[in-house]
């Protein structure tokens, strides 16, 4: 990262815009930041509406041993991440047939057990305080080019399914009884979307760690809901949010020593900060009705 | 390390450091089960961190940091009317990863970026002192005092919230008090457990009373029962795991990982026995 | 002094009005119904009562004072399925809450508040029941648990929510038998239903109402064809086998007058 002076100054923010296009590393960095905003932003509309973000939350705690485990053996962390994730999906969906996903304690569980396993795992394996923040925090500096590729095709992947079982998942997002009755199976349709939330969650979390990848997924997203009644559109500015927020954050965390994944997300908040403030000084200006 | 398990006075604080919060833990926990607050409590526990911070940076004690942020944290989710478009769940979300990611802003600008962070998220159980007891003990002690003293009303709200508006009672302020309550306890564990893993012994104990079917005061005990066995016994592990496999294993997370075992075997024999009953 | 006592009442959410002109009273002994479609304004109205939603005009008066100052003396019966069954309460628990306006604030309730829940809960026929967790009880066993806990209260009025919903023809005819009872006590009673038959069984009078109020009266009077036809607006009710047209001129018995067209 490019050391900056403590003082806010225009000058350092160009600069480290121009490093990010000029380093090879940075430029890395900047590429996997836009893929993962992106991404996030879209697969974000379905977690904010099917109220899925205390889960994803657990998803994404979940996944810390399977980031340690990857850590250890020097493996992907994306990888390592995806399995652990996967390997959750599962669980909770063969406890879903024995018990309740609204069981939010259950849930709660869940995530400060998993949390805990990958601290065991981690001291066990003789970790330092060093790896387990990073796994908290993120570090997309450190990503490697096959990070990059794996999240752009992942990425492609996710968006690839949800554009084809668009209309199912947003049936049963808005009306599940009907969903039911127009015959459809509800139990892979969720499962479909809880694997694309469990990929996206994988590819952003080495970048973005455990906490603040969750932001990635939420916050773009619920900025975007107060400007679009469709999804589509939704999505689409979902997108752009989150890219942009990707891309402010980074020249922010290059300009200002700051965490990368830290400044994203509070850029993120910042979007959503002014779109809830604009949208109360000017209510249903162009918000057409459904 | 010492010889004999609890031999060492840093061992012997480090148990009641356990206990204390394993009991206050387990009050208030059973309440946030009751309502149905995982969320809330696990986003407390993230959004301290921004006061524990910047209590540090000011050279002032940690504990203050992360009761001004918990207390702060606990009156902006008090404000659910604004979420309707995005959502309660959303807006939890979001008040959680924006305070965390302030929080780790303001660290990461510093020389010893990861072990601070890991110092406040963690907390370090073998370096509790007296003064941090003795706090513990006050910080708790407030908390239960306070469920006790309310005990009625907040169960009649968490029971039929219709009801308890029909007599007169003020939602908004008991349900505040909750917040502040898993507040005062996150900032109990800071120093012991950390305010990560504290969630586990405000959930899990608590949870797993739930399904073993008991009623509210029966469950604050047996949760609290279920911290202060699991606490010895996680420390214990811990202790001869160092000594005799020379293995370093963390106290605290080991104490959740046994919390969380204990709630899964006995969910699994609670959902057993169901499935029995109904055949 | 009327028990309760609506006059002109108007509540509005969001700027749009959901009930207006609904007036009448309610005395020591009586029973009203409120009936009405869905999206009536039945349960606004009864959390209006209850003093949880502002009027925005006109006035409800319960023992002659604002709402939010009589609730000690009003007990409310909500609907047993709002509740979560897995709730780790007992039906004597459940009833001993209708005892905790009197206790008050800091104070655990008494022997005398166990004894009173205990005689609330027999009355309904649940003593039995006692220790048993409330979830574990039938729908209608609940409904009993919810009314013996407004009756634990001692209130003067008696607000119920639809009471009889999901709930078996023997605990309707039980709680007819004991809303009946309350009424020889003096005590009054406000439930809101869709089902014409408990209205006519059950209570002396009636307000229909949707929206705003068609008639306020003796039951009998009040559930004529074409009022109900006009409450229910026209196609989602059949009442008997004739069918009068819609438009045919209002009854005014208390109720207000409304020459305008049916739609208010």
């Amino acid at each position: 990262m490019v050391a900056g002076s403590g003082a806010v100054g225009v000058n350092d923010l160009v600069d480290a815009a121009a490093s990010l296009v000029r380093e090879p590393l940075l430029r890395r960095a900047l590429l996997e930041t836009v893929l993962v905003g992106a991404l996030g932003g879209v697969v974000g509309v379905h977690v904010v509406l099917r109220r899925l973000p205390f889960f994803v939350m657990t998803l994404s705690h979940a996944t810390l041993p399977g980031l340690v485990v990857a850590s250890l053996l020097g493996v992907s962390l994306v990888l390592g991440a995806a399995v652990a994730a996967v390997v959750v999906v599962g669980v909770v969906v063969l406890v879903g047939v024995a018990g309740r996903i609204e069981d939010t304690s259950g849930v709660g569980v869940v995530l400060t057990g998993s949390l805990a396993v990958g601290t065991l795992v981690l001291s066990i394996g003789q970790g330092t305080a060093r790896d387990l923040s990073a796994f908290l925090v993120g570090s997309v500096v450190t990503v490697r080019p096959l990070d990059v590729v794996l999240t752009a095709g992942l990425g492609l992947l996710v968006v690839l399914v949800l554009a084809l079982a668009h209309k199912e998942l947003v049936l049963v997002a808005f009306d599940p009884a009907a969903a039911d009755a127009a015959g459809y199976q509800r139990g892979p349709i969720d499962l479909l979307l809880l694997v694309t939330v469990a990929v996206t969650l994988a590819v952003a979390i080495p970048a973005g760690g455990v906490v603040l990848s969750v932001a990635l997924l939420v916050t773009p997203a619920s900025a975007a809901r107060l400007w679009c009644d469709r999804v589509v559109t939704t999505m689409a500015l979902a997108a752009t949010f989150g890219v942009f927020a990707g891309v402010v954050g980074l020249v922010a965390s290059a300009a200002w020593d700051v965490a990368a994944g830290a400044a994203i997300a509070l850029a993120a908040t910042a979007v959503l900060a002014g779109s809830a403030a604009i949208r109360a000084l000017a209510p249903s200006r162009g918000l057409r009705r459904t | 390390m010492s010889g004999t398990f609890l031999a060492a006075p840093y061992q012997q604080r480090a148990l009641l450091a356990i206990v204390i919060l394993g009991v206050v833990a387990a009050v208030v926990g059973v309440h946030v089960v009751l309502r149905r607050m995982a969320f809330v409590a696990d986003a407390m526990s993230h959004t301290v961190l921004p006061g524990v911070v910047v209590a540090n940076l000011l050279g002032g004690p940690l504990y203050a940091g992360a009761l001004v942020a918990g207390v702060t944290t606990a009156m902006l989710l008090g404000f659910p009317a604004r979420a309707r478009r995005i959502g309660e769940d959303a807006a939890v979300a979001i008040v959680l990863t924006s305070f965390f990611a302030l929080g780790v802003a303001i660290v990461s600008r510093g020389r010893s970026f990861a072990t601070d962070l890991t110092g406040f998220l963690f907390g370090s159980l073998l370096t509790v002192d007296a003064d941090d007891l003795l706090l513990m003990g006050i910080v708790g002690g407030v908390a239960i005092v306070a469920m006790v003293v309310f005990h009625k009303e907040l169960v009649l709200r968490a029971f039929d919230r219709e009801a308890a508006e029909a007599i007169g009672l003020p939602i908004a302020r008991l349900d505040l008090l909750v917040d502040l309550a898993v507040a005062l306890v996150i900032v109990t564990a800071l120093r012991a457990v950390g305010t990560l893993l504290a969630v586990a012994f405000v959930i899990t104990p608590a949870a797993t009373a739930r399904r073993l079917g008991l009623a509210v005061v029966p469950s604050m005990l047996v949760a609290a029962a279920i911290a202060a066995l699991c606490g010895t016994v996680g420390l214990a592990i811990a202790h001869e795991a160092g000594m005799r496999a020379d293995v370093r294993v963390a106290p605290g997370a080991t104490v959740v990982v046994l919390l969380t075992s204990v709630f899964l075997v006995v969910a699994v024999v609670a959902w057993w026995r169901d499935r029995v009953r109904s055949a | 002094m009327s028990v309760l006592e609506l006059d002109d009442v108007t509540v509005a959410f969001d700027g749009h009005e959901v009930l207006c002109g609904i007036s009448g009273r309610v005395e020591e002994g009586q029973a009203v119904a409120l009936i009405g479609p869905n999206g009536a304004g039945k349960s606004t109205l009864i959390r209006a009562v209850l003093g949880l939603v502002p009027v925005r005009e006109g006035r409800i008066r319960v023992l002659e004072q604002d709402p939010a100052d009589a609730r000690r003396h009003v007990g409310y019966v909500p609907q047993y399925s709002r509740l979560d069954p897995e709730f780790p309460v007992t039906a004597l628990q459940v009833v001993l809450m209708g005892r905790y306006r009197s206790v008050g604030w800091l104070r655990r309730p008494g022997r005398a508040d166990r004894a009173r829940a205990l005689e609330a809960l027999a009355s309904v026929g649940l003593a039995d029941r006692a220790k048993d967790r409330f979830g574990t009880l039938s729908g209608g066993q609940r409904q009993r648990v919810l009314f013996a806990r407004a009756l634990a209260q001692d209130a003067a009025l008696l607000v119920l929510d639809e009471p009889f919903n999901g709930v078996d023809t023997t605990t309707q005819e039980d709680l007819v038998a004991l809303l009946a009872a309350e009424r020889a006590r003096g005590v009054a009673v406000l439930l809101s239903t869709h089902d014409l038959d408990v209205a006519r069984h059950a209570c002396d009078e009636t307000c229909l109402l949707n929206r705003r109020q068609f008639a306020f009266g003796p039951t009998a009077k009040v559930l004529e064809d074409d009022l109900l036809l006009a409450a229910f607006a026209g196609g989602v009710h059949l009442v008997g086998d004739e069918v009068v047209g819609i438009g045919a001129p209002h009854h005014h018995l208390h109720g207000r007058h409304d020459p305008t067209d049916p739609h208010g």
